[in-house]
C-alpha cells in the first residue's frame, strides 16, 4: 500500500486530544449543587467497571476515527479491502451489437449498458488509463468525462460484430500502457451467438458485467433477396423469417408494397414480381416490430429493366444455341443486336460473348478475328485432360479440353474462373446451360 | 365534566398554583378542590351527629330503633348518625439543606427550552402538609406538626381546636432550615406528642441514613402508630436532564461527585430506581405506607394516596 499525499498522515497525530480528554475527563470545573450526589456516586461506584470499559470504548472510537480520517486524507493506493486502486488500465468493451438494441422493462439493453460503463468510470481516476472499445472493434482512448460522452453517443449496430477482435483489441490496448494494473470490463448481454466460446484474457483482468435480463422473443427476417439480381423485367423475392410461429410479412421496390403474407417459421416465401420501376432500385422485407427492431427489415436491391437483345451465330455450337432458347423461353433474353454469342472464329462486333472455334484449324482465324475486334485476349495452347474449374458459380464443373488465354497489351479483365493455371474454359462437361 | 375539572386546584400544576398565594390560601383553594372531587363517605355509625333514618331489619342493634316513631306510625325505623372518628396525626416535614432544591436551578435544564419553573422540594411540600393538615381537621380530626432538620424546628401538638390551623400555617411559614436531617429524633418527638395511637405522615427526601430512619419507624409502629412517608422528588433527582460535565455536590454533606451526565444517566437512573426499591421494601416490611412524590405532580396526587391512607384507619 502507498498513499498519494502522505503528508497528511500527519493528522494522525490528533489522536493525542481523544487520549488527553480521556486522561483529564476528570478534572472538571463546573460545580453543581446537586442534593442527590450520594446517588450519583452509588451509582458511579456500582456502575464503575461498565463506565470504565464504555469510556475505553468511547476514547478507543475516536482515535480510530481520527486515524481513519487521516489515513483517508493521504489517498491510500491499494487493491485490497476497496480502499482505492492502484494505477490501473482499463478497456471497457460495450456490446452494442443488434441484439443491444432490444426492449427489455421498456428500456433498450444498450442503455442499462451504457449505464453500467458509466459506473465502470465513475471509480476512476487521474492516474488510470482508460479505453471504450464497441463490438466492431473500434477502439476510443481518454479520460473519463471524453469516454462518457462516447458512451453516450453510442448507437447499437447492424449484427453481431466481432466480440473476440474487440476483445483482442481491449488487451492490446491494457497491454501497451505499461501498467501492472489490468482490467478489460466486458458489458454484454451474453447472447450464446455472439459468444460461442469463453473469451480467454491470459495478462487482463476480464471483468463481464451482463445485466440479469431474460431476452424477448425475437421475430427476425434472416433472409431476403432478388432472384435473380437483375429482372427483366420480371423477377421474385425469396425470404425467410425467425419466428416461434407464422408470422405476416410485407415486400416493397421503392417502398411500394407489391406482396403481403404469412409465413411458417423458417419457410422460404418467394413472390414473383413485375414491378413498373426501372433501373437500380431498393426493396424491404418487413415483418411487425417487436422489442428487437433492428432484425424486422431486411433490405436487397435490384436491377429492373428490358431483356437485353441476344443473337447467336451456328458456329458457337448447337449447346449455345440450346442455352439461348431456354433463356428466351424464360423472358431473360430476347432476339435483338444486343449482345452476339459468337465463335472467336466469326467475331465481328463487341459486346459479345466468345466461344472458342469448334475446330482447332480454325485458332488462327479465331486469333486474327480477336485482334480485328479489338480484344486484347488470344487463345494459347491447346490442353487436354479432365481438370476442375474453380470459380463462383462453377462449383463440380470439370473440363476436358482447354486453352490457354494469353493476355495482350493492355489487357485488363475480371477473371470469373480458373482452370489449371490460367483464366480459361473451352468445353463444359456438366453444367447449367446458362453459364 | 372538564370545567369542572379545570376548576380544581388541586389539579392545578403546583409552581403556578404556589404563584397565586400564600401557603394559606393555596392549602385551602387545593383542599376545596380535592373535596369536590370526592364523594360523601358511604361509613355511617351510631355516633352523635345525626344523619337519616332507614326501616329496621333483621339483625339491627334495637338500641338505635327510634321507639317514638314506632309508637306512632307503627313503623320501625333506625336512626343512622354520621360516623366520626377522634384520630390524632401528627404531620413530620423535613426542611433540611437538601429540601430547598429544585432541579431547574442546573445550568443544562435550563437551556431546555419550554422547560416550566418548578419549587423547591420544601415549598411544595410546605404547601403539601398545609392541604393535609387542614384536610384532616375538616375531617375532625387532630393534627399536629413536627418541622426538623438536624434537629427538631418546631413541634405543635395534634389538636382539633378553633386555630390549631393558624398555628400549623405560622410554623411552616417560619424560616430558615438547618445543613442535616435527622428524622429518627423527629419522629420520636412526633410519637411523643401523640399521645395513643395515631397516624404520622413523614414528608421528606429521605436523603438520610436508612438504618436510622428504620430503627426510628420500628419503634412508631411498635407503639401501635400508622404511619404513611411520602418521599418528595424533584424529577432532575429521579433523571438527570440533558448532559454536560460537573462536579455534583451534596450542599448537606459536602460530598462532591465528579460526573459526566451522558456517561452515568442510565447508571443513575437506575441507582435512584434501586433506592426507591430499597424504601418500598423497607417500608413496607414495616407495614409503613410508601409514596413517592413528585415536585411537577399536582398536589391532588399525593394529597389523594395520604387521604386514603387515612380512610383505611378506623
Amino acid at each position: 500500500m502507498s498513499f498519494l499525499a502522505p503528508l497528511y498522515l500527519l493528522l494522525g497525530g490528533a489522536v493525542a486530544v481523544p487520549l488527553l480528554i480521556h486522561l483529564l475527563r476528570r478534572r472538571i470545573g463546573v460545580r453543581l449543587e446537586f442534593p442527590a450526589a450520594r446517588y450519583l456516586l452509588r451509582a458511579e461506584r456500582e456502575h464503575s467497571r461498565t463506565l470504565r470499559i464504555r469510556n475505553l470504548l468511547l476514547m478507543l472510537l475516536r482515535v480510530v476515527a481520527l486515524l481513519a480520517i487521516a489515513v483517508a486524507a493521504a489517498r491510500p493506493i491499494a487493491r485490497w479491502l476497496g480502499a482505492g486502486h492502484a494505477p490501473t488500465a482499463l478497456a471497457i468493451v460495450i456490446d452494442n451489437s443488434l441484439s443491444s438494441s432490444a426492449v427489455v422493462n421498456g428500456r433498450p439493453l444498450l442503455d442499462q449498458f451504457k449505464t453500467m460503463a458509466r459506473a465502470a468510470l465513475s471509480s476512476a481516476t487521474p492516474a488510470d488509463r482508460l479505453w471504450l472499445v464497441t463490438i466492431d472493434g473500434h477502439v476510443r482512448g481518454g479520460s473519463p468525462a471524453l469516454l462518457r460522452d462516447e458512451i453516450a453517443r453510442l448507437e447499437p449496430i447492424d449484427g453481431a460484430g466481432d466480440p473476440m477482435a474487440a476483445l483482442s483489441r481491449a488487451a492490446t490496448a491494457v497491454r501497451g500502457a505499461g501498467l501492472e494494473a489490468r482490467q478489460i470490463a466486458l458489458v454484454t448481454d451474453g447472447q450464446a451467438t455472439e459468444w460461442q466460446r469463453t473469451p480467454a484474457m491470459a495478462d487482463a483482468q476480464l471483468l463481464i458485467y451482463a445485466p440479469s435480463v431474460r431476452p424477448p422473443v425475437n421475430h427476425a427476417v434472416t433472409f431476403a433477396e432478388a432472384r435473380p439480381t437483375r429482372w427483366t423485367p420480371r423477377g421474385s423475392v425469396a425470404a425467410r423469417f425467425l419466428s416461434l410461429d407464422s408470422t405476416t410479412y410485407r415486400m416493397t421496390i421503392s417502398g411500394r408494397t407489391f406482396g403481403r403474407g404469412t409465413a411458417a417459421p423458417n419457410e422460404e416465401v418467394v413472390v414473383r414480381a413485375a414491378p413498373p420501376e426501372r433501373g437500380w432500385v431498393p426493396g424491404t422485407v418487413e415483418i411487425e416490430p417487436d422489442e428487437l427492431a433492428g432484425d424486422n427489415v431486411r433490405y436487397f436491391a435490384l436491377w429492373i429493366g428490358p431483356a437485353p437483345g441476344v443473337n447467336s451465330s451456328p458456329g458457337a455450337g448447337p449447346f449455345v444455341k440450346s442455352a439461348i432458347d431456354v433463356l428466351r423461353s424464360s423472358e431473360r433474353v430476347v432476339d435483338g443486336r444486343d449482345i452476339g454469342v459468337v465463335a472467336a472464329d466469326e467475331v465481328s462486333s463487341l459486346p459479345a460473348l466468345i466461344t472458342p472455334p469448334v475446330d482447332p484449324v480454325r485458332l488462327g482465324a479465331a486469333n486474327r478475328a480477336l485482334e480485328r475486334a479489338g480484344v486484347p485476349w488470344r487463345f494459347g495452347a491447346r490442353r487436354s485432360g479432365e481438370t476442375s474449374v474453380r470459380g463462383t458459380g462453377f462449383e463440380g464443373v470439370t473440363v476436358t479440353v482447354r486453352y490457354d488465354l494469353v493476355a495482350q497489351a493492355g489487357a485488363a479483365a475480371e477473371t470469373l474462373a480458373v482452370v489449371g493455371w490460367g483464366p480459361c474454359c473451352r468445353s463444359v462437361s456438366s453444367a447449367s446451360p446458362a453459364r | 365534566m372538564e370545567s369542572t375539572r379545570a376548576r380544581r386546584a388541586d389539579l392545578f400544576d403546583p409552581a403556578s398554583l404556589a404563584a397565586l398565594g400564600r401557603i394559606e390560601i393555596v392549602a385551602r383553594w387545593i383542599v376545596d378542590g380535592f373535596m369536590s372531587g370526592l364523594h360523601r363517605s358511604p361509613r355511617k355509625g351510631f355516633s352523635v351527629e345525626f344523619a337519616e333514618y332507614r326501616p329496621y331489619q333483621a339483625g339491627d342493634d334495637l338500641r338505635y330503633i327510634d321507639w317514638k316513631i314506632a309508637a306512632r306510625s307503627d313503623r320501625w325505623v333506625i336512626r343512622q348518625y354520621e360516623e366520626e372518628t377522634n384520630l390524632r396525626a401528627s404531620i413530620v416535614l423535613d426542611v433540611s439543606r437538601s429540601m430547598v432544591w429544585t432541579g431547574t436551578s442546573l445550568p443544562s435544564f435550563a437551556r431546555v427550552p419550554g422547560a416550566a419553573e418548578r419549587l423547591t422540594k420544601l415549598a411544595y411540600a410546605e404547601r403539601l402538609a398545609a392541604a393535609l393538615a387542614l384536610l384532616m381537621l375538616r375531617q375532625r380530626d387532630a393534627v399536629g406538626l413536627v418541622r426538623f432538620d438536624d434537629r427538631i424546628r418546631s413541634a405543635i401538638p395534634p389538636r382539633m381546636r378553633h386555630g390549631q390551623w393558624r398555628r400549623i400555617i405560622s410554623a411552616l411559614e417560619e424560616q430558615g432550615s438547618g445543613r442535616a436531617s435527622s428524622a429518627p429524633a423527629a419522629l420520636d418527638q412526633a410519637a411523643r406528642l401523640i399521645n395513643r395511637r395515631g397516624l404520622i405522615v413523614l414528608v421528606s427526601d429521605l436523603l438520610m441514613d436508612m438504618p436510622d430512619v428504620e430503627r426510628a419507624l420500628r419503634g412508631l409502629r411498635a407503639v401501635g402508630h400508622d404511619v404513611t412517608v411520602l418521599h418528595i422528588m424533584d424529577p432532575a433527582e429521579r433523571e438527570l436532564p440533558a448532559s454536560g460535565e460537573a462536579l455534583f455536590v451534596d450542599p448537606e454533606t459536602e460530598l462532591a461527585v465528579p460526573a459526566s451526565i451522558a456517561d452515568v444517566r442510565a447508571a443513575y437512573k437506575n441507582t435512584v430506581d434501586e433506592v426507591i426499591g430499597e424504601w418500598r421494601s423497607m417500608l413496607g416490611g414495616l407495614g409503613v405506607g410508601y409514596e413517592v412524590v413528585s415536585t411537577d405532580e399536582p398536589f391532588g396526587v399525593p394529597l389523594r394516596r395520604a387521604f386514603a391512607a387515612r380512610q383505611l384507619l378506623p
